[in-house]
């Protein structure tokens, strides 16, 4: 099974992104059974699109045959396709994305079934 | 002869100019901030005389003939349409209405249909007043402002959006002339470089209109100065023109500053 979590530079010691759409990476980290196979970071050229970053990020996601995204926000048409394309998404911003494929494993993460917005705009209100 | 108003900054003076401008000299007026038009709100006694809707093509997908090659999603500069294992998913908010996914569709299984974008809401007062409407959600401008660019037929003042990005540059492109509106911050000089370098780009003849004129910044004065940017009208800081403004009056004991402002445009063109 493939799990794919929205990252900065990317790697399974990286932190789980707020973003989905303009994070900066995914890192996809191939799992059999509990046991974490393969880690690829992919670079997300979605991220500087001036429009329509969630929907081109999803269809990265897509192509990847990705079962499951692991991130802190999704907008409406990122998550129309990720649903329509069979796509599970859980929460899991600011966990570590080793710590947090270990959580998706146990079920001890929230799935994301309607859309949200990002916690803190794109980094320009803090707080 | 067209002359449309402009500014960059937002809130200098471009409504206040656009409405005087228009009635003191008796020209049809088009409003071409359609996110935000109000120009409407100076003319009380106005009647509604047409209201049209304006639509824009966007794809749709005959799902019987689409074998999922993703083509149209490779021409698509925008990212509306994802092509899943056996969905072929369209975002129409996000399209440009290009024309590229139908006709590079190798199964021809695209075609475009109409879309409803907004209005055109035309009304008679003492001038006529032309404005669009645009539909909460609707990413793009562009097409609702060509639409009521359509609708000039001769001498007319264009009331621009603000800002120097694609629906100030489709607002203004045809015109004869632009008055940019300033108003006495570093602020408003800022906006105004980045509107007098468009302008540039544009090859436009233009001048400058002071508003708020009177506070105490001088950046905006010099630079007209230094860059030999003819300076058509100053209209005064006042509290009094603020609270008409705000009532949606025109500007009657100030007719002359706007005629005057007119008579200089009509000999720079």
């Amino acid at each position: 099974m493939k799990i794919a979590a929205s990252t900065f530079k990317g790697g399974i010691d990286d932190i789980v992104a707020e973003h989905f759409g303009r994070a900066e990476s995914f890192t996809i980290v191939d799992v059999d059974g509990s046991e974490i196979q393969t880690v690829e970071v992919l670079k997300n050229s979605a991220a500087n699109q001036t429009s329509g970053a969630g929907v081109a990020a999803s269809q990265l996601i897509v192509n990847k045959d990705a079962d499951v995204v692991l991130t802190g926000s999704v907008g409406p048409k990122a998550l129309a396709v990720l649903q329509a394309a069979g796509v599970r998404i859980y929460r899991a911003s600011g966990l570590k994305v080793g710590d947090a494929v270990k959580k998706y494993l146990g079920g001890e993460l929230e799935e994301i079934t309607a859309p949200t917005a990002p916690k803190r705009g794109l980094g320009r209100f803090k707080g | 002869m067209q002359i449309a108003i402009a500014s960059g900054k937002g809130g200098t003076g471009k409504t206040t100019l656009a409405v005087n401008l228009a009635y003191f000299n008796g020209i049809d007026l088009f409003d071409l901030d359609v996110e935000e038009p109000n120009d409407y709100l100076f003319f009380k006694n106005a009647k509604e005389v047409e209201s049209e809707v304006v639509s824009r093509k966007v794809p749709v997908v005959d799902q019987s003939k689409c074998d999922y090659c993703g083509k149209c999603r490779d021409v698509c500069e925008y990212n509306a349409i994802v092509v899943l294992k056996d969905e072929t998913m369209i975002f129409p908010e996000l399209c440009h209405s290009c024309g590229a996914c139908s006709y590079f569709c190798p199964q021809e299984a695209i075609s475009e249909v109409d879309r409803p974008i907004g209005k055109i809401i035309s009304i008679k007062s003492e001038i006529n007043l032309a404005y669009g409407v645009l539909e909460v959600g609707e990413a793009s401008p562009v097409p609702l402002i060509r639409a009521v660019k359509r609708k000039i037929a001769g001498n007319a003042i264009i009331d621009a959006p603000p800002g120097t990005s694609c629906p100030m540059v489709e607002s203004i492109r045809d015109a004869d002339f632009v008055v940019l509106v300033a108003e006495p911050t570093p602020f408003s000089l800022h906006d105004l470089k980045l509107a007098v370098k468009v302008i540039d780009r544009l090859d436009l003849k233009f001048g400058a209109v002071i508003n708020k004129h009177g506070l105490p910044f001088d950046g905006v004065e010099k630079f007209c100065r230094q860059e030999k940017i003819p300076v058509l009208g100053r209209i005064p800081f006042s509290t009094e023109i603020a609270e008409r403004y705000s009532k949606g009056e025109l500007l009657f004991e100030y007719r002359d500053i706007f005629k005057e402002i007119y008579d200089g445009v009509m000999e720079l063109v």
